[in-house]
């Protein structure tokens, strides 16, 4: 088992944002988690991450508790939001800085870069601007990308579709499953096309609690897609 | 809503703590400029009872208006990242620069010259044999301020275009000084004839305001032509290819990845960048200590003054450790290795920055001998205990900083912490060198600050480690603090 959410339990005084008992995930697995606004998509990523303190329970990656023991950050690669970004540099330079900390080279990290071509649409690399001054979409672009760098074994993405234009959202749907392979992929959304497409289990959160969770079969979806259904 | 913003910060209490301070420096500020003010009639004909009191005060007063406009220049805030949230609202655009330029005139140098002067005019008006028109001299001394507020924030508007031409005013006008100092030029006769020009009747006295009048329109213009949402955005050719030191930085694996991308952060945010000037500045620090002769040249002295000339930049910039890191933070949790590469990457950059700031200051040994030992023994101090000390530090502060944000004025990540701290660093070499010098051996004073910081530079990796404890018992607090803007 790569991971494992073992009674994670997360509250801010008495409120509980997140109630955990017990997911375990394997290698290879691509996870779909879908919730509406609140549900606890990002605070399940920032305890994993171990960006926040869990108020009870663990999170475990090859065994190890997140938050004592630092070697999940060795293969696990993240993108929640701009914090991932380093806004004062070029995507260059900062697709270099990633590709450093991972021990590739500058010619590792442009040889990596161009089967992205397509996705970034001219507009990113070799861009004469600091990513502070990118849109918000070709943001995401260039910290989705960097969290692939080093061919991490997890891969966590928050809302990665999110103010990504159409065709955009269809290349990234080709690049995850291209490299399922490669990566175990988690996934947040709250679009239930696109994770029905690339996931291979769903998980839906509902305020701070695990509502389904299946692999994903076209019965998985059809429920999906009648739960959230008003 | 800056009240709010305020209020609902998780670092309130520091916020609290610093504005508190800001307050205390600004009366202080306040009561010095009042009694400088009040004072002036007085010392004048006590001094100088031959000269023209009101004329020789305007002398002195328009080099201060110089001063305070190249100090203007380089670090008044002026107020565009406030306006960027107000743009996209249903509030005409005219309304909101002239709401930026009107803020302006109730800065923290217009008020305190303005407390100046009227504590001077009422003085003035009191006092014996010092006669002048207060109409005039009043309606002068105050359209000078502005005349030069607004003036400035012009230039600043036109001249972020025109660096070059920034940096040549300033030096120009230093020059200027500098000869007129050493009585090359008559600058300060200039001066004085320029103002009894003004004071001369009212026709001249509004002259100034009418400066300001159109120095206000021509600023609003240019405003108005620049001031758009992208007025922050990096501009094609100012990104600039940076690339030192790589090879330097190989040797630190990981955390020389994370150095090299910091030395981007100093020349890329103008706020860490203007913290540069403090290396010149302290370069000619012993000379202005030193030149005002008297007790300044006592050995006490000097170790102060080796402090700042080896470890001013790592002073300055680097108490805020973690807090310029605060946009990227989660990055770094993530990405490095351990916590522990980001203290050794921190703090193995601000090493490198003292040792190269040190090793030109040790030629002042040829101008005072004691330079040529006190300068390596403070750079061990700063090395092994100073940088320690705001390691330490780092796990109490919690303050995020916008790295694109300007430097005036500019408070962003101060705590309550830093201002303690600074207490322990001036406290521990004083101690040992007073110390040791009331059983009559001063040398060994600072022989064992020396020795205390180098003992603390060999063992960093120990003191690293204490510090990395230290701070993953505060992570969460520090990342989510960091993470609310």
């Amino acid at each position: 088992m790569l991971l494992e959410f073992r009674n994670i339990k997360k509250s801010y005084g008495s409120m509980t944002v997140l109630e955990i008992e017990n997911i375990s995930i394997d290698k290879g697995e691509c996870i779909g988690l879908v919730g509406n606004n609140g549900a606890g998509k990002t605070t399940a990523f920032s305890l994993m991450l171990d960006l926040i303190k869990a108020t009870e329970g663990q999170v475990l990656t090859k065994g190890q508790d997140v938050s004592v023991d630092e070697s999940w950050k060795k293969y696990t690669s993240a993108f929640i939001d701009e914090t991932f970004l380093v806004d004062f540099l070029t995507p260059n330079e900062y697709f270099e800085f990633v590709g450093g900390l991972n021990q590739w080279s500058k010619a590792d990290v442009d040889e990596f870069l161009k089967q992205f071509a397509e996705f970034f649409n001219d507009e990113i690399i070799g861009a004469r601007k600091y990513i502070r001054d990118l849109s918000k979409g070709n943001q995401k672009k260039v910290g989705i990308i960097a969290a692939l760098i080093g061919t991490p074994e997890i891969v966590v993405l928050d809302e990665p579709f999110a103010s990504l234009d159409p065709t955009s959202q269809i290349r990234l749907k080709k690049i995850i499953t291209d490299r399922l392979d490669q990566h175990t992929f988690l996934i947040s959304s709250h679009d239930l096309t696109h994770v029905a497409d690339v996931s291979s289990r769903i998980i839906i959160l509902e305020k701070g609690l695990v509502v389904m969770d299946n692999l994903k079969t076209e019965e998985t979806v059809a429920k999906m897609t009648e739960y959230f259904a008003v | 809503m800056s009240w709010k913003s305020f209020m609902r910060n998780p670092a309130f209490n520091q916020n609290l703590a610093t504005t508190i301070m800001m307050g205390f420096l600004g009366l202080y500020f306040g009561v010095i400029f009042i009694a400088l003010g009040a004072a002036a009639p007085h010392a004048i004909t006590e001094m100088v009872p031959e000269a023209d009191g009101p004329i020789y005060f305007g002398r002195y007063f328009l080099y201060f208006i110089i001063y305070s406009f190249l100090t203007r220049l380089i670090f008044q805030n002026f107020g565009f990242k406030d306006l960027k949230q107000y743009i996209l609202q249903k509030i005409p655009k005219s309304t909101l620069l002239h709401y930026i330029l009107i803020k302006t005139a109730f800065n923290w140098i217009n008020v305190m010259s303005l407390l100046g002067i009227i504590a001077y005019l009422i003085s003035a008006s009191y006092a014996e044999n010092y006669d002048l028109n207060l109409l005039n001299h009043g309606i002068v001394l105050i359209g000078l301020i502005y005349a030069s507020n607004y003036k400035a924030f012009l230039f600043d508007k036109q001249l972020s275009i025109n660096k070059i031409l920034t940096g040549s005013i300033i030096v120009g006008v230093l020059l200027i000084n500098y000869l007129d100092f050493k009585g090359y030029i008559p600058l300060g006769n200039l001066l004085e004839s320029l103002y009894a020009f003004l004071v001369m009747n009212i026709g001249t006295a509004i002259l100034p305001l009418i400066g300001i009048i159109a120095t206000y329109i021509l600023t609003y213009k240019t405003l108005n032509q620049i001031a758009y949402l992208e007025d922050n955005k990096s501009s094609e050719e100012s990104i600039s290819n940076i690339n030192i030191g790589s090879g330097l930085f190989a040797r630190f694996g990981k955390a020389g990845k994370m150095m090299e991308m910091e030395v981007k952060l100093i020349l890329r945010s103008k706020r860490a960048r203007n913290m540069l000037f403090i290396i010149p500045l302290m370069g000619i620090y012993p000379i202005i200590i030193h030149g005002q002769g008297g007790n300044m040249d006592s050995m006490g002295m000097m170790m102060f003054v080796a402090i700042f000339c080896t470890g001013g930049y790592a002073i300055t910039y680097g108490q805020l450790l973690l807090s310029w890191n605060s946009g990227h933070f989660d990055l770094l949790l993530t990405k490095m290795t351990s916590i522990k590469e980001i203290f050794q990457a921190k703090y193995f950059l601000q090493c490198i920055l003292i040792i190269v700031q040190t090793l030109p200051m040790i030629l002042w040994g040829f101008y005072k001998t004691e330079y040529f030992y006190l300068m390596p023994a403070m750079m061990f101090y700063n090395l092994g205990v100073v940088l320690f000390l705001y390691m330490l530090t780092a796990s109490y502060n919690s303050k995020r900083i916008d790295t694109n944000k300007g430097a005036a004025m500019n408070y962003e990540g101060f705590s309550l912490a830093l201002f303690l701290i600074i207490i322990p660093i001036m406290a521990i070499p004083v101690l040992l060198y007073y110390g040791a010098n009331a059983i009559g051996h001063p040398l060994l004073g600072i022989l064992m600050t020396g020795l205390i910081g180098l003992i603390g530079f060999l063992f960093h990796d120990k003191l690293i480690n204490i510090s990395v404890a230290l701070f993953k018992k505060n992570r969460y607090k520090i990342g989510t603090a960091f993470r609310k803007k």
